[in-house]
């Protein structure tokens, strides 16, 4: 018997239907995964798994009892604990104080007093931490302070904190998004272990491999509708990708069959990324070229974009030998001089850096081109050129819906980084910064990226590709430069190198290669 | 859509004011008086006449340029509590404009208008400076700004401006010519064509943030600093600019003040102008136009509850308060109280369409 | 069930709301006589409770009817005054030179009717001006407060620097010196605004860096202020003298004495020439002749003023009225 059915849920925000027809089966002690494109409706459909959305219909049953589920408080009673794909964290407090925040466990003969003005009891909670920690292998410092956590560390807190309050069901919304890839493998041992005790794991994701990976079985959703649910044994990826776009995909790859220019569309000697770090970066990329920069999170990656982004205020801290943009010195240039030169950037967070989502996508696509001649009319924005660019903006990269008045924030993440896409190279920029320019966009969004990326690059265009995604990496670049403790280890020529050789120079286990190009 | 939108800002203010109404008549039941006849006497009290109506146009005009002034800050997502400071400083360079500058009259008015707007950028441009260059937190420099304009002024009209023939802390007053005519339309009441400067920034604003890349970009600043940042937006000087802007349109309020209500700085003539603003810019939701909407409710309000104390018995001045109190709490709330109301919307729109999916 | 009993609870509330209130009418046409106070309030236990007072009194023992308000701002007097005027009020009467302005307007904009307005001089036909001698109740504090002071310092504190504080200051000085011409006086004001009136905590401040620096005995001229210097003189086990109302009581053996200013007197006598058709316009000054000014000599502050001195003050008090004493006035100086 399922232990979760959902049957015929349907939600709908004004215009937009976000769940048409839900219907979903889970068993008792199993991994299931949940699959689709950004926007086909699988994070409404668990959200109101949770409680934090209320269906306009349809009913979910839960060992095998009808429940209307108000509130995420009414999920938790039955043992649902869903894992956020942000972390719910508080950075400033330590691990255990996170884990009972909500159920602090304070002493009975103050119950009458405010929360704040109790005193924690911690004792308890700590032995019955210990013990789920030795139970699930799920080893963390109860005492360190989240601040100080790396990221697998953090989301086994988010997992402690789901057993604590002794969920069975752990919805996993994209539980891997931030993790590199030998943590993913840790904590898929730790998952599959989870469901051999006993728990039941619903995990969302729109990476097929790790679905393949790790579940049971795989429910499809599309356009806000379950389309079928499958065994994973007797699928593979390229079905799982068919299913959950409707249609066939040809890969994009990088055939290396585009000469390169000798033009230099940057040169950097010597850039100080870290104070700290012994070596500095020393990197060029020629204008209709592509250079990956491969590397685990946190090595310079974001130091690198801040620098080219905002050399003034970056060279500030920071020193550098050369820094040149279309051959010139550009170490004391201002972000607005460095975007209208042509610099165009895809920010690594879209929410955070890139967009305006309370706005329309017109507002949004002015944004850094405020100073572009065909959009202003002295202190005047000329409204009109800019709708215009913005249909051709969105019509080039089939950004969906093609609204132009609609809010930023209902659209979807992959139409979002469209958009974004559109208005980075619409004014025909010589060097992009494609920083996680896939980072949680569906498969149709990524395909299409990938293609205008080659497109660009055979237009003349040297394009910085950044990326956590070392299968994104390999198919798109014409170089790779592997990105160690703030410096360039390794470079590689895209056509002549393999994950394997990538992942040991990523985590500096091979010393020597050409330092720099 | 647009006009559906639209109502739907309003609903909300306007329920939270029917729920503010509903616990005013509680109060007012528990002392004795009957709500009608506070009704009664609210309505006819902010425009029962000319007179009535006029005044409440007194207090309204100053708390239109006051929330924009506010607003203005709120869109560059700061909290300009500076707006009184800024206010008063300019109400002071208007006067000593008027009392030193040509005694033409046309000249004189405008050197006082000039002077009001840059005394009060002056004094936002400080607040902004001291944000955006000096990373000062723009609430506790804009309290700090606001005792120093008090101060300032008070000591520079106590002692070099003083009017010796009067026993209130102002200044020698203008002198009548220059002073703006009262429409005889409003009575006695200081209503002349000053007051039209209110509605005409609120449109000059308007246009401001719709057409100029000046406006997008304060706006955009408030709204995401990182995306600005990115964007090559200079966060400092939008901030800046913010807080000076916003002072400049308080300004008006200063030249209002001098050159239409009392002809001369009295030290303390505001009746806290620059703090109701907040209020005021947050009900009508930081729109121009909601601004003048929610200002003339908070200027009907102000006036409604003075009668209150003459006509009633039981309701003194302090209990008028409470009421008028009572009201703004509930309207500065709207965001929070009527979400069943919302819901209640939605669900009746569902049944007249009936879409259900 | 609890959305039940809040429907309960609303539909009860509005039953009760809106129910009926019985509205009592009032019987044959008597002089109706409108007061209205100063910011301060009602309660400020001196200007205006005294005004207030003087109404009260006037209801009693008259046949008339009264009403009073209270103002919430500077723009608040005109239209307060303008409905009196507007309703079948015959006398209104303005607490405060605040008011002057609003009176000057109104008045001529309602001929027909009476004004009276205390602290400010408003010539039209249709307004009594109420003034009162404060330098000449002044000086006698000043007397008093020579006599009592062991250090040869004695204190001032004003609520604001305006004309008519200086005018108490004025006469304060004047009295002292004729006492002790080597006394020394440090004065002090509370603000700079009208808040001064309404800031006991600064008032209190200011009396006790005075009563630190040597001096015993601080003549109050702040207002409701003043009650923050008293418990500093009590503090300090030092001597005040308040003023308008009479304070000796408030800290009996603190407080010498209270330069007491009979505005109930002269309201009281407004409304009573008004009820008996004597009433005229033009400026009625009350001084120390016709009891408007006064010291307040009681059981409370009996122990403090010995009979020697009270005797002293007494003649200073005969000499003044006499003119064998002139004190300065700085309303005169000044001009």
């Amino acid at each position: 018997m399922s232990q979760i059915k959902l049957r015929g849920i349907h939600k709908r925000y004004g215009d937009c239907i976000s769940n048409a027809d839900v219907n979903l089966d889970v068993r008792k002690g199993t991994i299931q995964g949940i699959l689709g494109e950004n926007g086909a409706g699988k994070s409404t459909a668990m959200k109101i798994l949770y409680g934090l959305i209320e269906p306009d219909g349809g009913e979910i049953w839960i060992d095998g009892v009808e429940r209307k589920l108000k509130s995420p408080h009414d999920a938790k009673a039955l043992g649902i604990g869903m894992l956020h794909q942000h972390f719910m964290l508080s950075e400033a407090q330590n691990v255990i104080e996170n884990i009972v925040l909500g159920q602090e466990p304070t002493h009975p003969a103050l119950a009458f007093l405010p929360l704040a003005l109790r005193a924690l009891k911690l004792g308890d909670a700590r032995s019955r931490l210990d013990m789920l920690m030795r139970e699930h292998g799920l080893p963390v410092d109860l005492d360190a302070r989240i601040s100080d956590l790396s990221v697998g560390a953090r989301q086994r807190v988010e997992i402690l904190r789901l057993l604590y309050i002794d969920a069975r069901i752990l919805i996993l919304d994209e539980p891997t998004a931030v993790l590199t890839p030998q943590e993913v493998g840790r904590f898929f041992i730790q998952l599959r272990a989870l469901a051999d005790q006993g728990k039941t794991i619903l995990i969302v994701t729109h990476k097929l491999k790790e679905l393949m990976a790790i579940t049971d079985s795989i429910t499809i959703f599309r356009a806000g509708k379950t389309i079928t649910t499958v065994d994973t044994k007797d699928t593979d990826a390229d079905q799982l990708a068919m299913l959950m776009i409707g249609s066939r995909l040809e890969t994009v790859k990088n055939r290396h069959d585009v000469t390169r220019s000798a033009e230099l569309a940057l040169e950097i000697e010597e850039l100080e990324l870290n104070k700290t770090a012994p070596r500095r970066c020393t990197l060029n990329l020629r204008r209709g070229e592509i250079l990956g920069i491969a590397g685990v999170e946190g090595n310079g990656q974001h130091e690198l974009v801040e620098a080219l982004r905002h050399p003034s205020e970056f060279l500030k801290h920071h020193k550098v030998k050369v820094l040149k943009f279309m051959d010139q010195d550009v170490r004391h240039w201002k972000t607005a001089q460095m975007v209208e030169t042509g610099l165009g950037c895809i920010p690594a967070d879209r929410h955070e850096e890139g967009l305006l989502l309370a706005r329309n996508a017109v507002q949004n696509f002015i944004l850094g081109h405020q100073n572009q001649n065909s959009f202003r009319a002295g202190p005047f924005i000329r409204w009109s050129a800019v709708r215009r660019a913005t249909e051709e903006g969105m019509a080039s990269c089939a950004v969906v819906p093609k609204k132009l008045d609609l809010e930023l924030s209902r659209f979807s993440g992959g139409n979002q980084q469209k958009l974004i896409f559109a208005r980075e190279i619409h004014h025909r920029p010589k060097l992009l910064i494609a920083f996680h320019p896939t980072r949680g966009v569906d498969i149709g969004a990524i395909n299409l990226i990938h293609k205008k990326l080659l497109e660009l690059r055979a237009e003349g265009l040297a394009i910085l590709l950044i990326s956590s995604e070392l299968d994104e990496i390999l198919a798109l670049s014409d170089r790779i430069a592997v990105l160690e403790n703030f410096a360039i280890a390794k470079t590689f020529d895209g056509g002549a190198c393999d994950e394997t050789a990538l992942g040991l120079a990523m985590t500096g286990a091979q010393e020597g290669g050409q330092h720099g190009l | 859509m647009a006009f559906e939108k639209n109502l739907r800002s309003l609903t909300r203010p306007l329920s939270a004011l029917i729920l503010g109404a509903f616990v005013s008549a509680i109060l007012i039941r528990i002392v004795g008086e009957s709500p009608w006849k506070v009704a009664e006497i609210f309505y006819n009290g902010a425009m029962g006449s000319a007179y009535d109506l006029g005044l409440s146009l007194f207090y309204t005009v100053p708390l239109i340029l006051t929330g924009l002034a506010v607003s203005v800050g709120l869109r560059a997502r700061l909290f300009n509590i500076g707006v009184e400071g800024q206010l008063t400083v300019a109400a002071l360079a208007a006067a000593l404009a008027g009392i030193w500058g040509p005694q033409d009259v046309i000249l004189n008015r405008v050197l006082g208008f000039a002077a009001a707007l840059l005394g009060g950028f002056l004094w936002g441009a400080i607040l902004g400076y001291l944000k955006a260059r000096r990373q000062a937190h723009e609430v506790v420099a804009g309290i700090m700004l606001n005792f120093i304009a008090y101060g300032i002024t008070s000591w520079l009209a106590l002692n070099f401006f003083k009017n010796p023939d009067s026993q209130n802390p102002e200044t020698i007053p203008l002198i009548d010519a220059v002073r703006i005519p009262a429409w005889s339309y409003f009575q006695s009441a200081p209503i002349g064509w000053h007051v039209l400067l209110a509605p005409l920034a609120a449109m000059l604003l308007w246009g401001f943030y719709r057409w100029t890349e000046a406006g997008w970009a304060m706006e955009a600043v408030g709204e995401n600093p990182k995306a600005a940042r990115e964007a090559g937006l200079s966060i400092a000087q939008k901030q800046f600019w913010a807080l000076a802007m916003g002072g400049m349109i308080a300004g008006i309020v200063g030249f209002i003040e001098v050159y239409g209500n009392s002809g001369k700085f009295i030290v303390g003539f505001s009746p806290a102008y620059g703090f109701m603003g907040i209020a005021v810019a947050l009900v009508g939701r930081l729109h121009p136009f909601g601004i003048i909407l929610s200002a003339a409710l908070f200027g009907a309000i102000h006036k409604g509850s003075l009668d209150l104390d003459f006509e009633t018995e039981w309701i003194t001045r302090d209990f008028a308060q409470i009421l008028q109190a009572v009201l703004i709490l509930f309207m500065s709330c709207a965001t929070l109280v009527p979400a069943g109301i919302q819901n209640r919307w939605e669900g009746l729109k569902r049944r007249l369409y009936g879409q259900r999916p | 069930m609890t959305r039940l009993a809040t429907r309960f609870f609303l539909v009860l509330g509005f039953a009760w709301i809106f129910a009926a209130t019985t509205i009592s009418l009032s019987a044959a046409p008597k002089l109706k006589v409108g007061l209205v106070l100063d910011k301060g309030g009602k309660d400020d236990k001196s200007f205006n409770t005294a005004a207030f007072l003087g109404m009260e009194k006037a209801s009693k023992e008259l046949a008339i009817e009264t009403k009073f308000v209270e103002g919430t701002d500077d723009n608040a007097f005109e239209p307060l005054l303008r409905s009196f005027a507007k309703k079948d009020y015959d006398l209104i009467l303005a607490i405060g030179f605040s008011q002057a302005e609003a009176v000057k307007k109104i008045a001529a904009q309602f001929p027909n009717k009476k004004f009276a307005i205390v602290d400010a001089e408003v010539n039209l036909p249709n307004v009594r001006s109420l003034m009162f001698e404060e330098h000449q109740g002044s000086y006698l504090a000043g007397a008093l407060a020579a006599m009592k002071s062991k250090s040869g310092k004695i204190g001032f504190i004003g609520g604001m620097d305006i004309p008519l504080i200086r005018r108490f200051l004025m006469g304060y000085d004047a009295g002292a010196k004729s006492i002790n011409p080597k006394i020394t006086i440090v004065t002090n004001y509370v603000g700079i605004t009208g808040d001064a009136w309404n800031n006991p905590p600064k008032a209190k401040e200011l009396a006790l860096a005075q009563y630190q620096g040597g001096i015993d005995v601080i003549y109050l001229g702040a207002g409701a202020s003043n009650m923050g210097a008293f418990d500093a003189a009590e503090e300090r086990k030092a001597l005040a003298i308040g003023c308008d109302s009479n304070q000796n009581r408030i800290k009996p053996g603190f407080v010498l004495s209270s330069m007491v200013k009979r505005v109930d007197v002269a309201v009281y006598q407004t409304i009573k020439d008004a009820t008996t058709s004597t009433f005229t316009a033009g400026t009625m000054r009350f001084g120390l002749q016709n009891d408007g000014v006064d010291l307040a000599f009681d059981e409370f502050n009996a122990k403090l003023v010995d009979a020697k001195q009270k005797a002293q003050i007494a003649q200073i008090k005969k000499d003044i009225i006499s003119g064998k004493i002139k004190v300065p006035d700085y309303y005169l100086v000044k001009k």
